[in-house]
Parts: structure tokens; sequence; C-alpha cells
């Protein structure tokens, strides 16, 4: 990491300035692989920003590092105007995360989760109450709202995920495939919650390898493969006039499976 | 929202309240979880479990509170220096290693669940230390303290010391705790790491337990060699603070209590780092390592490849491989061993190692390997679930859970009697112990397995060989109980035939001996068939029983 500061666009960083995330020569190392390999964006305020990427391209590492989960190797992340390293507890405060694998609390109930949650981030107890209700009613977790996570199935786990994302009112939410093992009905609820959020001037910043999705909700995208960014900008700039899919597919690199060794599937036994 | 994100009325206050009611919100928070396991919700056992272990720290606290009151008469002066240094010693490094490996899972001491929120490391540390005072263990030993104040209490002036001393103590051993568990965890992001983790911790456990035992079998000369060794070390002087406070030498019994607050400094301050490299650094263990670990394995690769040509032999493989991949597995195993090894060393200790009778106690090596023969269907429920839906047979996966029930067992039995024989040179005694427990080996299986669909307790596979979803469940408890019936049993199993067949070994009644070999094997054969029978047949009845039972989701 080189440190807060040292980037001159970011010392430049106020709260008007137009991007609400900046990324500069992030990288990370497992072993000799680069599962980051200095990737640099910046991401509007306002904006619902997609990064699409097959699996181990780098796009789960690459959110962990700018929500202070993983530490990286080199480059630096502002958020809202904070270096998330040397300033990590406000830039917490400024981020939610949806994450992918992060544990919960399973033997609280979806409601006493929320409640220690707000107290944790410092929301006086009405505020939690009453945005704990509200989310909880427009998820669809009113009857779950006294049931152990435990419990939960994995669409309500990622919806009550989503309400601690943004039970603060984050000015950035980074998701981490929130689509990803969910239902349609609970994909149609999350995304309903954050269109909401953006209209609202909110920041999604959302990991996915459904280019569908990524099509229909983002307004900017960028695609990652082997730890670098290929394309990045709106949707509109990146596909070209053709399907994001296809442009993908060009730029990762596709190959199709016919026949061959597979001649067996689907066979009679 | 939009500009108003974040700092609108409402929003999030940066400086996340005061210290005060933060800590005391981590407090409520494991109250809270403690509350989770009596909720109706639970199953019977659990509830019941979670009872039993109330009850039993309840018990242990008056317990120990009547011992340390008792100190105020009738204690011999070496008595009570004996009582004071040894149980301080045991007492803190107790709380430092027993839950790394029987309760890993407290929830309001994993900093990963708390790693998105704003909490300064201050904070988080402060609100850890007060979670763990909440729960049966951390009061039990907090009425040992307020015990220990009263019953070494010297003049009025000296009380105020003796507070102090025992909030030194509780405090080091809750923050030692801490600090160990974190950099386990540290260690534990790569395999090897883990492995070195699991070691450290084991050992730990290891040398808590057979001090323990020691205690009841050593002489007084030994006695006292232990008390002046653990006097020596600041855990061991803080209970030498006590009698010193008890005789009025507060000078004396000042610099022993800094000696041991210098302990909790050190153990804050690794912590410290620790807990910092632990939430920034959660993912190290990539990909490619665990490909290359799988692949690096050609032993097991040649292994699996001889064996997997049937379901029971493709059974058998995978939980032989995963013994040797899975982190929680290993260090079960790792654990049970060690500890086995331990129980024999510390009688082979008290002078008898030269008597050649000593190797027909090297079945008690197998006592702790006896879990996982008891409880063959819960160690890894994803791979039960797996295995039901692949759809081998029910006695291909019998078979394969019973070959590493044999392993588990015998393993430590045959390396035991095998050194207990070369020391002692009672070869004669390890070809009848042998003889005894080639027959006890099948028996011991074949009951695990017919007890294991009825009382099968979900141990879910974790990358943390520390991790215990059970912890504070109640569960556990109930896996206890089960154990140590089925220990009642085994001990049958075993000791009767091996004592009968010594005494007519040793008196060279052969045909007595052959006849009681046959006997004993046909007997201990019969009991594996009937067993055997009972578990493929409750299986194939209640396999989805068994199945909902063990589901890791629904006893998390």
């Amino acid at each position: 990491m080189s440190g807060a500061g040292h980037d001159p666009d970011a010392t430049a960083l106020t709260a008007a300035d137009p991007r609400a995330v900046i990324i500069r020569g992030l990288t990370k190392r497992f072993g000799d692989r680069h599962a980051v390999n200095g990737i640099s964006l910046d991401v509007p305020r306002g904006a619902f920003f997609g990064i699409v990427g097959p699996n181990g391209a780098g796009k789960s590492t690459t959110i962990k590092m700018c929500t202070t989960l993983l530490r990286p190797d080199a480059g630096d992340v502002w958020v809202d105007g904070h270096h998330v390293w040397s300033d990590v507890t406000v830039a917490k405060h400024r981020l939610g995360v949806l994450p992918d694998d992060l544990p919960l609390f399973e033997r609280l109930t979806g409601g006493e989760f929320l409640s220690f949650l707000g107290v944790f981030r410092g929301l006086a107890p009405g505020v939690v109450a009453d945005r704990s209700a509200a989310l909880m009613s427009v998820l669809g977790l009113d009857d779950a709202a006294r049931v152990l996570i435990a419990d939960y199935s994995t669409g309500m786990r990622k919806k009550i995920s989503l309400a601690a994302a943004v039970l603060h009112n984050p000015r950035v939410l980074f998701l981490d495939e929130p689509f990803e093992s969910v239902d349609p009905v609970s994909a149609r609820t999350i995304q309903d919650v954050l269109h909401t959020y953006c209209v609202g001037g909110g920041t999604v910043i959302l990991s996915s390898h459904v280019m569908d999705t990524v099509e229909r909700l983002c307004d900017h995208v960028a695609i990652v493969n082997a730890g670098m960014i290929v394309a990045a900008g709106t949707v509109d700039q990146v596909r070209g006039g053709r399907r994001l899919e296809d442009v993908f597919i060009d730029a990762v690199g596709g190959r199709t499976a016919q026949g061959g060794d597979l001649g067996w599937l689907g066979t009679e036994v | 929202m939009g500009g108003a994100n974040g700092s609108a009325a409402g929003g999030p206050n940066e400086s996340v309240g005061s210290n005060g009611s933060l800590t005391w919100t981590f407090a409520k928070l494991k109250f809270v979880l403690l509350r989770a396991s009596l909720r109706r919700r639970q199953s019977v056992w659990n509830r019941v479990g979670t009872f039993v272990a109330l009850l039993a720290s309840l018990l242990g606290a008056i317990a120990g509170f009547i011992a340390t009151v008792s100190l105020r008469g009738g204690w011999s002066a070496v008595a009570e220096e004996r009582f004071l240094v040894i149980g301080c010693f045991l007492v803190i490094f107790g709380w430092w290693f027993g839950p790394v490996l029987s309760g890993g899972s407290d929830e309001t001491v994993d900093p990963m669940r708390l790693a998105l929120l704003p909490l300064t490391r201050a904070q988080l540390r402060r609100g850890q230390i007060a979670a763990g005072l909440v729960g049966p263990a951390p009061l039990m030993v907090v009425v040992w303290g307020i015990g220990l104040v009263i019953g070494t209490a010297g003049p009025w002036w000296t009380v105020p010391f003796s507070i102090l001393a025992a909030v030194v103590l509780v405090l080091t051993a809750l923050i030692g705790s801490r600090a160990i568990a974190t950099s386990l965890a540290v260690l534990n992001r790569t395999r090897r790491g883990g492995d070195l983790a699991t070691f450290v911790a084991v050992l730990g456990a290891a040398m808590l337990f057979v001090a323990g035992q020691a205690l009841q079998f050593i002489s007084d000369e030994q006695l006292d060699t232990m008390t002046r060794i653990a006097r020596a070390t600041p855990l061991g002087m803080i209970g030498d603070a006590f009698r010193l406070l008890g005789d009025g030498d507060v000078v004396g019994a000042l610099w022993r209590i800094a000696a041991l607050g210098a302990v909790a400094a050190a153990a804050a301050w690794c912590w410290s780092r620790q807990l910092d490299r632990l939430m920034s650094e959660s993912d190290v263990r990539g990909r490619l390592e665990a490909a290359a670990t799988i692949s690096a394995l050609p032993i097991f690769d040649g292994f699996r490849s001889r064996l997997a040509h049937t379901p029971a032999g493709a059974a058998v493989a995978r939980e032989i491989v995963y013994l040797k991949r899975s982190p929680g597995r290993r260090a079960s195993m790792l654990t049970s061993l060690m500890l086995g090894f331990a129980y024999v060393a510390m009688l082979a200790a008290r002078g008898q190692i030269r008597d050649p009778m000593i190797v027909l106690v090297s079945p008690l090596a197998m006592v702790f390997a006896l879990q996982y023969a008891a409880n063959q269907n819960g160690v890894d429920p994803a791979a039960f679930w797996i295995e039901v839906v692949a759809g081998p047979q029910q006695i291909a996966r019998w078979a394969g859970r019973q070959a590493l029930g044999a392993v588990s067992i015998l393993t430590p039995v045959l390396i035991t009697g095998v050194v207990l024989a070369a020391v002692s040179g009672g070869w004669r005694q390890f070809a009848v112990m042998v003889a005894t427990m080639i027959g006890a080996t099948f028996a011991l299986v074949g009951l695990g397995s017919a007890m294991s669909p009825a009382f099968a307790t979900p141990v879910p596979d974790s990358g943390n060989p520390f991790g215990n979803r059970q912890a504070m469940q109640g569960t556990g408890c109930v896996a206890g109980l089960v154990g140590i019936m089925y220990l009642v049993v085994g001990a049958a199993i075993v000791a009767l035939p091996e004592i009968s067949l010594w005494w007519a070994v040793d008196n060279r009644r052969w045909g007595l001996a052959a006849l009681v070999f046959i006997g004993a094997l046909a007997a201990q054969l019969g009991v594996w068939f009937a067993s055997s029978r009972f578990a493929i047949r409750s299986l194939a009845r209640n396999e989805l029983v068994v199945l909902e039972r063990l589901d890791a989701r629904l006893n998390a």
C-alpha cells in the first residue's frame, strides 16, 4: 500500500467529489498467483456499478480489499473520501457490505441481529427499531423476525445480510454476488431495495457473473479477468452495441464444450 | 438518502457511542446467545445438555467456593500452599487452552463476525473481555475468586489487595485465552500454520490434562516439586500472593501480582497485534494452495485408487483421506492420540514403568479415540449427506466408518503396547493384550455403529480445527454423557477378557487360556455382528431422520 494521500487525485477528494470510490494499483498475491493485479478504478457517486468476471477473476478479493476485510499487498482505496486502511473506523461507517461468506450470528433472531448491529454502529435505539421494522417488512422477513438465523433459508440469509448492510444508511454499498443462490422473488425484492437506495443517491458496487442481471441493473460496468480490468465504463460504452455477454466472452476468452469426451453425457446407461 | 446519507438524523455516530455502553452490549449479546440455547425450538437433547452443563457449573462453583472459603481454617500451611499455587496455575492454564479445544465458536468472541463494524481495536477488546465473563464457566471461576478472597483474608488492610489479586487472576486468564485463540486462528489461515496451531493447542490441553490427573496419584514429594515449579511461574505466583496476603505480607504479594499483571499486559499486546492481522488478512489461504494441497498427496491418491473400486472401498478411502486433509478431523484425532498416550504415560510415571504388567493398561490409550467410534455418522455431516444422495448401500458407508473406527482404536493401543513392552520386557502381556484387542476392536466399532444413528452428534467439518459449533448448545454435553456410557461398556468388553486371559496364561493353564480366548473372541464378534446388523437396519430405516439430525444448518 502506498498510504493515504499519496495519490494526487485522492488528496483533492472532498464531499463534493463526483467519485464515491477510488481504487489505485490494488494488488494481492496468494503464493505465486496474482489474485488481483494492479486494479485502478473510479466509481462515480450514485452509480450502480457492476464488476463482472469469470470464477476466480479476483472480484471477491477486490471487494474484500475495498471493505477492510483483506489487506492488499499494494495499492490504495478511498471510500467517500476516506482511505480505508488509514481511516478504517470512519470508512466502515461510510460503507455497507453484503459479503459472500461472512459468518452471521446463527443463534440470534433476525430482529435481535439487526438490533445489536444498530447499537454497535452507534445508532439510537429508536432509529434501529424503525429501520429494522421497515427493512424486515420490505424484505419479506416479518414472520422471520423472531426466528433464529440458523433456521433461515439461503435467500433469507442474503436478505438479512442486506438489511444489516444498509441499516446504518451507508454512502457506498458493496455486494459480493448478491443474487447467487437466491430465488427470483427474493432477487427481485433485493433489486428493488438496491434501486431505491441508488435513486436516493447511494452508490452500489456489485460483483456478479450473471451478465443479464448486470446489464439490466447497472449503469457502469468493469470486466475483470485474471486479476486485471480488461474493460470499464458505462454499460453502453463497454458493450458497444452488442450484448454484454458477448463482449464478456470475447474479453475473457470463451470456450465451448461440444461432444468429444462428453459424448456419454445424457445417453442411456 | 443521497447526500444526506450517513450524516442524516439517525445516521451512524462515528464515535460509536460510549465505551461503557458498547462493552455492556457485548455482554448482553453473549447472554442472548446463551439464552438461545434454551429456546423451545432447540431439540430436547440440546436443552437437556445445556441444563446439565449449567447444573455442573453451578455445582462446580459451589464446590469450589466451599473449598476456597474453607481455607480460613483447618488447612495445614503446606496443604494450603499446594492448593493455592497449583490450583491458581491450573485455573489460568485451563482457561487458556480449554476453550480452544472445547468451545472455539463462542460467537461474541469471534472477531470475524464483527469485522465490518466500525469498532476500534480497544473497543473490540473491552467488549470481548466483557463477553468472556458471561457464561457458566467464567462465572464459576469468578465465584472461586470470591471464595479465594474470603478464604485467604488476612488483616483488614490486605483485603483490597486480595480483591486486586483475584481481578488480575481472572483478567489474565481471560486475556491470555483470547490471545491464544486469536493467535491460533491467525496461524490457521495457512495449512502448515494450521497444523502448528493444532499441535500447540493439543500440547497445551495434554499438559493440562496430565497435570490434572497426576494430582490424584503423585506422592507428597512429587507434589512439592510441582508446587515449587508452579510457584516459580507467574501463574503459580498469584496463588502464593493470596497466601502471603493472608499472612499480612502486602509487599511480597504485590510483586507477585505485578508478575502476573505483566503476563496479562504481554498477552494483551499479543492479542491486539494478532487481532489486527486476523481482521484485515482474513483470506490468505488462496485457491491455489488448496489445489496444491490436494494434488500433493500421491500416497493417498495411490491408496485411494487401490481401494476405491467398490462402494465400500470408496467409503473407507474417503474416511481415511479426510482424516488426513480435514483440519478439524486431524485436530480431533491428534488430541485423542496425545491424551490417550498421556493417560498411559501418567500411570507409567508412577514408578511402574519397569513392571511388565503395565503393558496390560495399554488399551487406556484408546479412551479418547473412542469418540469417533461412538459418533461415526456425526463426525462429518456433509459427507453423510453426500453419501445418502449418492446412494451407496448403507453397508458400504458402515464399512468405511468401521474401518476408520478400528484404525482409531488400534493405533494408539498398539503403539503404546510396543513401547511399554520394550521398556518393561512384558512381551507376554503384550501378546495377551493384542489377543484381547482383536475381538474388542470389532465389538467396540460395532457397538459404536449401533449407537451412532440414535445419538449422532453433528460435528461439521471446518477449516478451523478449533471450531466447535456445538459450543454453548448442550449437544456437546449430551455427546459426553453418551460417550461415558459407551466407555463403561467398552471397559467391560476389553478388561474382562484381558484379565481372565492373563490369569490363565500366568498360571500356565493353557487349555483354559484357549477357552477364554475363543470364548471372548466369539462373544466380542457376536457383539460386533449383532450391533452391526442393528446399525445397518437402523440406518436403512432412519436414514433421513439421522440426516435431519445431522443437518449442519439446523444444528448450527
